[in-house]
């Protein structure tokens, strides 16, 4: 070890936080070099002088009365902080869990609802296919449905006769359906039929569109009205009759 | 030391209390504050505000060294107030790479003649920046091995041995200064 090595390892080797290896090599160099040896000396007796003459600064006796007194205050204050925190973050997990039931089951609901309202809105028009008996008046004739429908209804149904467009009208049957009583008009395509349910939309239309059991459904607002069509043609053609009885209802 | 890592709450006792643990530090803690910051005042302050610091976080303290993490902790509020008494302008280029490792490590001038007072070496060493004057303070006085050190500082345990090897090399330079400066009067 040469004495820059020397040097620089010598406040390590004087405070004996230098590894044996090293220690032993600086020590070495210090017997055969006067000039590092004198620096070492030199350290040492500042060392030394620094831990035997080099004033601590006692803390007054107060401090740690503050202290503890600060700690204490601590203590008292930090406790109900603590100790309520969890309550209340506890009441707000709570709080979003209720709510998150509370929506789920409005959802769940509503999903339950519409899918029960597709199920009563297709069996009530297969049973009155299957029990023969589609028609309270058999008309095709609007105004002799519509008075008709106005004399069994609070309400007054618009009544269109699409038989220009390929979808005439075999007449119509009053029907409870979802607790409501609507006008249920029967048009025919080909073999096939649909059915138009129709009651005044102060209430909700809890329904979207759908299909089930191989029968389409559609829902719409219109003229104040809820509308539901259903029917077994497919679901293109069943758009394209409800779009041309939009214009008739509109007219 | 043996200590529970993270009882729950009802074991808690098992673990030493704060003050158990901080409260025997605090001769070292003042004596820390009082020579970073030179004065009682500020001094005292600090190390309230450090024990309030440590008492929040001790749930943080993972046994061992209580002395060295109170110590951290201190040293970190008094150079935040340093700063804040805009007292750090001059130390705070204090550059690790300028002042090299060892290359400058300024030689002492000779042997250190006459009799040196306490007086002499307490003013010898607060004419030192703070960061050398710590490394004195931390070694020399607490007792603080270069490991510890270098946790409580936050540097290379390197860089601890060549700063305490330059702080040693300015202190000896002021003593010799205010010794030859004293010499004329003195005799």
């Amino acid at each position: 070890m040469d004495c820059k090595e020397t040097r620089h390892w010598l406040v390590a080797h004087l405070d004996g936080e230098l590894d044996l290896v090293h220690d032993a090599e600086v020590s070495a160099h210090l017997q055969t070099c006067a000039a590092c040896a004198e620096a070492a000396r030199q350290q040492s007796a500042l060392r030394a002088l620094v831990r035997e003459k080099l004033p601590s600064f006692a803390p007054p006796p107060h401090l740690a009365t503050r202290i503890r007194a600060q700690l204490r205050e601590e203590k008292t204050s930090a406790r109900p902080r603590w100790s309520w925190w969890p309550a209340w973050n506890m009441a707000g997990v709570l709080t979003g869990l209720c709510l998150a039931v509370m929506v789920g089951f409005e959802w769940g609901g509503q999903r339950a609802r519409t899918a029960q309202f597709g199920d009563e809105i297709v069996s009530t028009h297969l049973r009155a296919v299957l029990a023969d008996h589609m028609l309270d008046v058999v008309s095709s004739d609007r105004h002799t449905v519509k008075p008709w429908l106005a004399g069994k209804l609070d309400f007054s149904p618009p009544v269109a006769d699409l038989a220009a467009d390929g979808y005439p009208l075999l007449g119509a049957r009053v029907e409870r359906l979802a607790g409501q009583t609507t006008a249920a008009l029967v048009y025919q395509r080909r073999k096939h039929f649909i059915t138009v349910f129709i009651w005044p939309a102060a209430t909700a239309l809890p329904f979207t569109d759908a299909h089930r059991l191989g029968y389409e459904m559609r829902a719409w607002r219109q003229a104040d009205m809820n509308f539901i069509a259903t029917s077994d043609i497919p679901g293109s053609e069943l758009d394209d009759f409800i779009a041309r009885l939009r214009t008739a209802v509109a007219q | 030391m043996e200590v529970c890592s993270v009882p729950p709450a009802p074991l808690r006792h098992c673990m030493p209390s704060f003050e158990e643990t901080m409260l025997p530090h605090l001769p070292n803690a003042y004596n820390l504050a009082r020579w970073l910051l030179r004065n009682e005042q500020d001094a005292e302050d600090s190390v309230q505000e450090a024990y309030l610091r440590a008492y929040k976080a001790f749930g943080q303290f993972r046994g061992g060294d209580g002395r060295a993490w109170l110590l951290t902790i201190l040293r970190n509020v008094c150079y935040s107030r340093m700063r804040k008494n805009k007292k750090m302008n001059l130390q705070e280029e204090f550059d690790e790479s300028v002042h090299s490792t060892t290359a400058d490590a300024p030689e002492p001038a000779g042997p250190l003649q006459g009799e040196v007072s306490s007086e002499l070496l307490r003013e010898a060493l607060s004419a030192l920046p703070e960061k050398m004057s710590e490394m004195i303070v931390l070694h020399d006085l607490e007792g603080l091995a270069y490991r510890e050190i270098a946790d409580v500082v936050g540097i290379p345990i390197g860089t601890v041995m060549s700063r305490l090897a330059r702080a040693r090399g300015h202190l000896h330079r002021e003593l010799l200064g205010r010794l030859a400066k004293e010499a004329p009067h003195g005799l």
